[in-house]
């Protein structure tokens, strides 16, 4: 075939590759020498070899840009006869008698592949046995290496090589989420465990792949638990780690934002707030990409988080509903409860209490099928806000002294206390200044009864004052509120 | 049911395998892998099904998009074999003694050609390398870049290149 008829375009090499040379080319796959001339070739602008490597791509993911952006001239410009029709090109490649192009075309038909899926699922089979055993041995382990000491659990494992599995690295880094808010030093230390174990798994038996997905995990937890034990600096090498394990894992996109949503976590925790940002954007833009609503409403939902933390509910407001599009119930339930519970209380704080009142149902669902009478008893009393600012204030009220009920039984005295001013405001509203005075009375005895910081006593015993002399204005109670707030959680 | 409730509380995973397959034939074709290539694929994706089953809650959709992200992971890794056996030749063809003149300077102006389209820091960036020989460390010294990020720069820069003489394989954008 003389150059001009393939196309018109008039290439300094004498011969256009052969369309196999350039498949395996695509593939990477083309012996040294071949492959300079084929480079030589598209260097010097053959269009229609250009095009013609595209017939080797999968369609999914080709990029359908014009040709001759190279420079080189078009086909059709040239005016010398159109480029081959697909069709054309693909019989081009199959009749060649080429291996590759053989097996190409041979699956053309999906059912190429059901010999494969066979022997897949036998094998499977087997593995399934064996990980359901050693699952069943990491639960006993979990349970049984918990209760010992640091050092104890370590000669324990280093002992053991049947804890060298899979299920034993996931039960340790479940127990150290579990122990993050309670133990930061255990939780270290077990994420630590975890990592051991991860590092000495057999490769060949669960999948190198896989085996680095979960590698970076475990660092990625090791990360977050010295995170919240303000280690910031540690953190942050633990967090670089689990990413070298990223590159080396299965590319799942959700491994990848999860690392990244933890490295915005410790951003904004050290208040980088635009790294933060930055992050979560990326996080929400490939989740997008590859359709991962759980994914994207959880990096949403923290970038509502570091809103509230820099002051701007609206935004905040505006980021949990986003969120909450993005959130499937059935699949991260308690990432929805987070989300729908804070866009409540954003949208009480912003004066929207019919809005909030319109959310109120399916949160009380959330907070009813996922257990936790604490914070059931939460949201109630976010539920009795709701309805103070609807003006309704005999429920609010009632639900309110329900919650002071609630929160007494446990000895919880800072909830008890700060119940007792949001009902006490409510009374004031309405001048039933006994009731503030008989609510200030009985709160006293329950905080002088815990070991509560002065300052919170002192601003307390303010109200006490103002309730006794029948002074206890709404404004006041909602200072006094406000600051004891602030003593307890002073980052607030 | 509750929200804690799995919808696929009752199922094996050989069930869920059985129901998804014609599904994950379909992937497999669509992304044009080779069977041999795609027993790998599949291995791996059941696997981490396997491991991560606890955790799964949709185990069907979670396969197939699972496996459709692995495939486009194959791909990747195939772009970047091409990108590389690129980037060899390029450095080995562009910079041969003895090539004939006329034939080298055809090389050049071939080569000056497609950089033509491509923006100016990648323009020079790719001079840098390929006439001029240049190291990854003496093109960061010469553009100013951090030594830690000349790498990614430079594929990038490469993949632009690429993009203007093979028409393959560069629609979907890199995570990172």
């Amino acid at each position: 075939m003389s150059e001009r008829s393939r196309g018109g375009f008039m290439p300094r090499t004498e011969e256009h590759p052969r369309s196999t040379d350039l498949g395996r080319f695509v593939r990477g796959e083309l012996p040294r020498e071949t492959a300079r001339e084929v480079v030589r070739h598209l260097l010097a602008g053959c269009a229609e070899c250009r095009r013609a490597t595209g017939a080797w791509w999968p369609r999914e993911l080709t990029a359908s840009e014009p040709l001759g952006r190279a420079g080189a001239p078009r086909p059709e410009a040239a005016g010398d006869g159109a480029p081959p029709s697909e069709p054309a090109e693909m019989g081009r490649r199959r009749g060649s008698g080429d291996p590759v192009v053989v097996a190409l075309a041979a699956h053309a038909s999906a059912a190429a592949y059901r010999p494969m899926f066979d022997r897949v699922a036998r094998s499977l089979a087997a593995r399934e046995r064996l990980f359901a055993a050693e699952r069943l041995a990491a639960r006993e382990l979990r349970a049984e290496l918990a209760p010992l000491p640091a050092e104890e659990r370590r000669q324990r494992v280093a002992g053991s090589p049947e804890l060298l599995t899979w299920p034993m690295v996931e039960a340790l880094l479940d127990e150290s989420r579990e122990r993050g808010f309670t133990d930061a030093a255990d939780a270290i230390d077990l994420a630590h465990l975890a990592i051991e174990i991860a590092d000495r798994l057999d490769e060949e038996r669960y999948s190198a792949a896989a085996v680095y997905d979960l590698r970076a995990r475990a660092w990625s937890h090791l990360g977050n638990a010295l995170r919240i034990g303000s280690r910031f600096r540690e953190a942050q090498e633990a967090l670089d780690a689990a990413r070298e394990h990223l590159e080396r894992g299965s590319g799942d996109v959700a491994e990848r934002c999860r690392v990244l949503t933890l490295q915005a976590t410790l951003y904004g925790d050290q208040r980088r707030f635009e790294e933060a940002y930055g992050l979560l954007e990326r996080v929400v833009r490939a989740a997008r990409r590859v359709e991962e609503g759980n994914i994207e409403g959880g990096a949403l939902l923290r970038m509502a988080r570091l809103a509230q933390l820099e002051g701007e509910p609206e935004r905040a407001a505006d980021l949990f509903a986003r969120s909450l599009d993005r959130i499937e119930p059935h699949e991260e339930p308690r990432q929805m409860l987070v989300a729908s519970h804070n866009l409540v209380h954003l949208l009480v704080d912003l004066g929207r209490p019919r809005e909030a009142l319109e959310r109120l149902d399916s949160v009380r669902s959330l907070h009813q099928s996922l257990g936790g009478r604490l914070d059931l008893l939460r949201f109630r009393w976010l539920e009795a806000r709701v309805f103070e600012e609807l003006g309704w204030l005999g429920k609010a009220i009632e639900v309110l002294t329900e919650v002071r009920e609630g929160f007494l039984e446990d000895g919880l005295a800072f909830d008890v206390a700060l119940a007792s001013l949001d009902l006490a405001t409510i009374h004031s509203r309405l001048d039933r200044h006994a009731e503030v005075r008989r609510l200030a009375e009985e709160t006293l005895p329950i905080f002088q009864s815990r070991e509560v910081h002065r300052e919170a006593l002192a601003t307390f015993l303010v109200f006490l004052d103002a309730a006794r002399r029948d002074r206890a204005s709404v404004s006041l109670i909602r200072e006094v509120a406000g600051k004891l707030r602030r003593a307890i959680h002073p980052t607030r | 049911m509750t929200v804690l409730e799995r919808s696929t509380a009752t199922d094996s995973i050989a069930d869920v395998l059985v129901r998804a397959r014609p599904a994950l034939e379909r992937v497999l074709a669509s992304y044009d892998v080779l069977p041999e290539d795609a027993e790998d694929l599949l291995q791996d994706t059941y696997l981490t099904l396997l491991y991560k089953w606890e955790k799964v809650q949709c185990p069907e959709a979670w396969l197939i998009g699972t496996l459709r992200k692995k495939c486009i992971m194959h791909w990747r890794r195939v772009r970047k074999r091409m990108m590389d056996s690129m980037d060899e030749v390029l450095l080995e063809i562009l910079s041969e003694p003895e090539r004939p003149t006329q034939d080298r300077q055809d090389l050049k102006r071939d080569f000056e050609r497609v950089l033509g389209n491509l923006p100016d820091r990648c323009q020079r960036l790719l001079r840098l390398r390929y006439i001029l020989g240049y190291g990854p460390g003496e093109v960061a010294v010469e553009m100013g870049y951090q030594p830690s990020s000349i790498r990614k720069i430079t594929s990038r820069c490469l993949a632009n290149l690429t993009r203007e003489l093979v028409a393959v394989g560069f629609l979907e954008v890199d995570d990172e």
